[in-house]
């Protein structure tokens, strides 16, 4: 059976995944589609021949995308640039976790007596763990939420301040926590050589990720097949 | 017979300012007065119409206001500007000088069929 309102939403999810269309185009073909779909259905025409006819009276999806594009590409550069800003923030933000984390397992592991190199290293490696863990929730929740939006953080005035508030109390409470955390680990540590030790296993494993990291993203992103336009 | 896509693109802006300067109209309309106008033998891609409308609209030619009119669904209403009937002005000037000169032309030489 065939379901108008359902292929309406299809042909416009179809258009809207190319990105280079903005919601209002969205909208105004739908309307365009849909007077010329309930014209042809007056004219005696079954609604399912009618939608089609409309469909290619109104023109190809990838030719229409085309032609959007020209015309937002401000438009369509300005939500890129944000969501690359936000990808930033987004970084900084799991990197900042991930130091803090890092700290207070250091200071954790002296506390408790754990030997000095094996809490430098778990350390390191917890910090990576929580960073990709992070960064993953981030790009799980925006890629659920976000997919069909112009811009990451769109919504409520309430909505924004939240996020600003949010983004400054993380930034500011969590350095300050890491360095509790160290304050604690030197006054944790037996003599300044074992701090020295653990520190320094820290620093050989940060060392082996900053390495590491940008090499599988270099990798992801050549793998990343590309999204090119049906011809 | 088929309008090529460079005569199909020159004369859309003209068409479009035109049939905005007999009062304000949506897409959809606008696209059936063209085709009514030129008896169905201009065939647009319909949806190409859009974009051109769009470009105007950046240029300052023309206004655009969602609005529903009583029991019906929402549409895109477009309205000329006065920097839009000055443009529309200038082409009407141009189509003419090429309308001129290709009428004085056609009409001197005789018709060979």
């Amino acid at each position: 059976m065939f379901d108008l309102e359902r292929s309406l939403a299809d042909w416009r999810d179809q258009l809207g995944r190319s990105g280079q269309c903005i919601d209002g185009d969205l909208a105004e073909l739908e309307e365009h589609l849909r007077e010329e779909t309930a014209g042809l259905v007056r004219a005696g025409l079954a609604e399912e021949e009618a939608f089609l006819i409309a469909c290619r009276r109104l023109g190809r999806i990838d030719l229409l995308g085309a032609e959007f594009e020209k015309v937002n590409l401000r438009s369509i550069w300005v939500s890129r640039s944000s969501w690359m800003a936000f990808g930033i923030l987004a970084y900084l933000a799991s990197s900042v976790g991930a130091r803090t984390v890092s700290q207070v397992v250091l200071a954790g592991g002296l506390f408790s007596g754990l030997p000095s190199r094996l809490t430098g290293a778990i350390a390191a490696f917890g910090s990576l763990a929580v960073l990709l863990a992070l960064l993953a929730l981030i790009t799980i929740t925006f890629v659920r939420h976000g997919q069909r939006q112009d811009t990451p953080v769109p919504g409520s005035t309430a909505r924004r301040c939240g996020l600003a508030i949010g983004m400054f109390l993380w930034f500011t409470l969590m350095p300050g926590a890491g360095l509790l955390a160290g304050a604690i680990a030197v006054k944790a540590a037996r003599d300044m050589s074992e701090f020295g030790h653990a520190t320094v296993a820290t620093s050989i494993g940060t060392f082996a990720i900053s390495v590491l990291m940008p090499l599988l993203l270099t990798t992801w992103l050549l793998a990343t097949p590309r999204f090119t336009r049906s011809a | 017979m088929a309008y090529s896509k460079e005569l199909v693109a020159a004369s859309a802006t003209p068409l479009i300012l035109s049939v905005l300067a007999h009062g304000e109209n949506y897409g959809y309309a606008i696209i059936k007065r063209v085709a009514a106008l030129t008896e169905g033998e201009m065939q647009w891609t319909d949806g190409m119409l859009y974009p051109v409308l769009h470009r105007l609209e950046e240029q300052g030619y023309i206004e655009s206001e969602w609005r529903a009119p009583e029991g019906g669904r929402r549409r895109k209403y477009y309205h000329l500007r006065k920097d839009g009937a000055a443009a529309l002005a200038e082409e009407r000037r141009k189509w003419n000088v090429v309308n001129t000169a290709l009428m004085s032309l056609w009409e001197v030489k005789p018709c060979l069929t």
